[in-house]
């Protein structure tokens, strides 16, 4: 097995999960971690593994987020037609869609070091590989953690609240 | 030591700080109170970011905004596992009736009278004989594969008839989404006469059976001989041959299995309900366990894997999408029972296996 692949059969899983929560589309997700270990492929050799991995994986879509701006408004706008157009809302289903939806814009709500920082985190990375990938001094990585972890948690239950204040108005 | 910040209270519960300084903050936060309901929210916090971010997993997949792919696999999978259970059903109903001539009593019974039929639950969209002639599991897969094409047919019309007919009732009866008793009539269409099998096999003219399928390995699994055809560039089935549980006096004559060909349809994975479970002789294994084809260990396999978790359950949804078919009649001359395999049409199955009869009664059977 090639040091690529060992990369890959490591980290993709993670990689993807990870660009998928950042991009919110699974295809482009698996597009940018493929175009990661291409990269991975051209070094001659790689000091901190995951660190690199999640940081060149993190300015491919900074790269391709600045291109593409157009692209991730379509996303959005076909992610609010799915929610619409789920007929026979099955409960679980609906529910769980809006849970995404909220989910999505939380995240989005965050600043783009904090989100980084938290979805490095949840895939595992430490806070040495954080700061290494964010270039940020590894002592700050414990503020920004708690900065996001506060904000996402604070966003998505005012978004909760007024979903819910709607959805009372609407039943009255 | 004094009150630790926000930030430091998530490093320490990130497991971030050094052995040290971990100590004195665990010291600090079990005396200090405001300090103690810091490190509770925060904790708070960590799971809470967690669960959302859970939710941005579940995402279509590109920009086409299809039905969320998680729900449809699962309806998939219910429906497998209501057809598994079904044929389940059918096999215990096989193996309680006993004696030496259950298989052939059902299914006799199956055909004289319609109402013996067990009606399918409608949600379970999965029918079947009692005898478990014709099992549906998965009726999109029906409608994905369109017949062979119709040239071929034309050409062999006259001979092709009873062939049709037969094909036909299958057909009929695996698409129809009432899912009962069409089956009475249906079943009778699918009587072919005793020897009509033999007899198409023997007459079958049409110009792509006159070359023999090419025989790609064959190899032993169990008690089980398998050969691969090729049946077009790249595309094979499986033919298993299983000997008979007993001598040529089974359960199931040759002509009967011929007429009435058991056709079962799960998707990828298979399971045949062979005659020979009825057979008292030697003590039939449950019938989800038994393993004596490979087929019937992957599905044993595939609903323990099922059962386990959601990962598995959708694998296995997924494995749905390239769906497996099976037909499994008797051989007339061995007594063997004969189950084909391939990922293709009922109806192609119904071909193939006429020419293999047609090339095993020749004699060719290895590569």
């Amino acid at each position: 097995m090639t040091d690529v692949e060992r990369l890959f059969r490591t980290y993709n899983a993670a990689l993807v999960r990870y660009l998928t929560r950042r991009l919110g589309d699974r295809d482009w997700a698996e597009e940018v971690a493929q175009e990661t270990f291409v990269r991975a492929l051209r070094q001659t050799s790689i000091e901190n593994e995951r660190a690199w991995l999640f940081a060149v994986a993190t300015n491919l879509v900074r790269d391709e987020a600045r291109k593409d701006m157009r692209r991730r408004k379509h996303l959005a706008l076909l992610a609010e037609e799915e929610k619409d157009s789920v007929s026979e809302p099955h409960e679980t289903t609906l529910e769980r869609a809006q849970e995404a939806a909220m989910a999505r814009k939380a995240v989005d709500a965050l600043a783009e070091r904090d989100r980084l920082a938290l979805l490095m985190r949840e895939e595992g990375l430490d806070y040495n590989e954080i700061a290494e990938a964010l270039e940020l001094s590894p002592g700050s990585v414990g503020t920004t953690l708690s900065r996001a972890r506060r904000r996402l948690v604070e966003s998505y239950e005012a978004l909760q609240k007024s979903r819910e204040e709607r959805e009372n108005n609407a039943a009255s | 030591m004094q009150h630790p910040d926000e930030g430091k209270i998530h490093s320490w519960l990130d497991g971030a700080l050094a052995a040290e300084e971990a100590a004195s903050l665990e010291t600090h936060v079990a005396t200090c109170q405001p300090c103690a309901a810091a490190v509770a929210e925060a904790r708070g916090f960590i799971a809470a970011s967690s669960r959302i971010l859970t939710a941005l997993d579940d995402v279509p997949r590109g920009v086409v905004p299809a039905v969320p792919a998680r729900k449809r696999d699962l309806r998939v999978f219910w429906r497998a596992a209501a057809a598994m259970l079904v044929v389940a059903g059918g096999s215990l109903v096989v193996m309680r009736e006993g004696g030496p001539d259950a298989g052939v009593a059902t299914s006799m019974k199956t055909r004289a009278v319609p109402t013996a039929v067990p009606p399918a639950a409608p949600e379970n969209q999965a029918t079947t004989g009692s005898g478990g002639s014709v099992t549906q599991a998965d009726e999109s897969a029906i409608s994905e594969s369109p017949l062979p094409p119709s040239p071929a047919r034309a050409n062999r019309a006259p001979v092709a008839t009873e062939r049709d007919l037969s094909a036909q009732a299958t057909r009929r009866q695996a698409t129809s989404s009432a899912g009962a008793v069409t089956g009475g009539t249906v079943v009778a269409d699918a009587v072919v006469p005793s020897n009509a099998a033999a007899r198409i096999a023997a007459n079958a003219p049409a110009a792509e059976n006159e070359t023999p399928l090419r025989i790609l390995r064959v190899g032993e699994v169990g008690r089980s001989r398998q050969t691969t055809y090729e049946i077009a560039p790249g595309q094979t089935v499986t033919l298993t041959e299983q000997e008979p549980a007993r001598p040529l006096a089974a359960p199931v004559t040759s002509a009967q299995a011929a007429a009435e060909p058991q056709v079962m349809m799960r998707g990828a994975r298979t399971v045949q309900p062979s005659r020979v479970e009825a057979a008292p002789a030697s003590p039939p294994p449950p019938p989800m366990m038994d393993a004596r084809t490979g087929a019937d260990s992957v599905v044993a396999a595939g609903v323990t894997a099922m059962a386990k978790s959601p990962i598995a359950q959708r694998k296995a949804a997924a494995a749905f999408t390239a769906p497996l078919r099976t037909i499994t009649w008797a051989d007339a001359r061995t007594g063997k029972t004969l189950v084909l395999t391939g990922s293709v049409s009922v109806e192609r199955l119904q071909e193939i296996r006429l020419r293999i009869d047609k090339q095993r009664a020749a004699g060719i059977t290895a590569p």
